[in-house]
């Protein structure tokens, strides 16, 4: 009778621990698929990110993905998930992005990147021969203020600063030098996947 | 003795104004070059050239519009990325993405 009793006590604590989740075989997961429709350059890096985490981590690509090819993780537990996709091409590096998306139990969700998604670049010459720059602003042209300073030191003459990841759209363009007054640019649009070069002086 | 006077004043008053004016002046180190160019990566407008796979219901479309910040990982700079140091000619950086809450007013009427 004492064996009956503990054998009884024991799988009743065994369902208990199943029941709170000690069973480690089903948890709930779905799949996310990056389609590269981007028309000539391949995703060099694809981070998959749960929305609550503050860094990407590691690039999910085991080789770059073709443009035209579609790369698929599985396995991927429920949640909203923030992605990046990243190339590189000729003249900057870019990248484009898209937030909290939800992931349910079974579900194929797929991101798409396509060329007009994609952030720009812009570079700024130094194109004097006797000045430094101090201080660079680029801030939307919509906006009222110039935000902050872009430049963490110097850039001497004939030198340049390459700014990458700076999302699409009109800009205004202030550059703060040692010598003289400031210059200005205003209205310049940044664009997709290309590179707008300014040599102030 | 008058004359003499007057164009001396004159004089020092042109040299020190020049010099004045200098101090503030920059010096264009080639004024042929064009102030702004733009490159283009190339791109294939076409889209028959290449497949598109049917995205279906649950797709969502990329944006260069990056809302949150996140830390960069190092495959990151593995892929060619450079980031920024100090005492560098050439310095290739992340676009300090724009913040209303910082920097001066802008003020485009007084320009």
């Amino acid at each position: 009778m004492k064996v009956f009793t503990r054998l009884s006590v024991i799988s009743v604590l065994v369902s208990l621990l199943m029941a709170c989740g000690g069973g480690h075989g089903h948890d709930a997961t779905g799949t996310v698929q990056l389609e590269n429709n981007n028309s000539s350059l391949s995703i060099r890096e694809f981070n998959l990110s749960p929305s609550y985490q503050s860094s990407w981590g590691a690039n999910q690509l085991f080789e770059p993905l073709l443009a035209g090819l579609t790369f698929e993780i599985s396995s991927v537990p429920v949640g909203d998930y923030d992605v990046r996709a990243h190339v590189r091409g000729e003249f900057s590096n870019y990248s484009t992005y898209v937030y909290d998306i939800p992931v349910f139990e079974g579900d194929i969700v797929t991101v798409i990147s396509s060329d007009s998604g994609y952030t720009g670049s812009v570079k700024i010459v130094n194109g004097t021969i006797d000045s430094n720059i101090t201080a660079i602003y680029i801030s939307p042209s919509s906006s009222t203020t110039w935000g902050g300073n872009q430049v963490e030191a110097d850039i001497v003459p004939s030198g340049s600063i390459h700014l990458f990841d700076t999302d699409t759209g009109l800009y205004d363009v202030r550059i703060v030098w040692d010598v003289g007054s400031d210059t200005f640019y205003y209205d310049k649009s940044i664009e997709s996947l290309s590179l707008l070069t300014l040599t102030a002086s | 003795m008058k004359y003499f006077k007057i164009t001396t004043a004159l004089i020092s008053f042109l040299i020190i104004t020049n010099i004045v004016i200098a101090e503030n002046h920059r010096t264009r180190a080639n004024p042929d070059v064009n102030a702004e160019a733009r490159n283009v990566e190339d791109r294939v407008n076409d889209s028959s050239l290449f497949i598109s796979i049917n995205p279906g219901d649950n797709a969502v479309e990329m944006s260069s519009n990056s809302k949150r910040v996140k830390n960069n990982t190092v495959t990151t700079l593995a892929t060619g990325l450079v980031q920024a140091q100090s005492n560098r000619k050439d310095v290739v950086k992340k676009y300090n993405r724009f913040s209303d809450k910082q920097g001066e007013k802008k003020n485009k009427k007084n320009i």
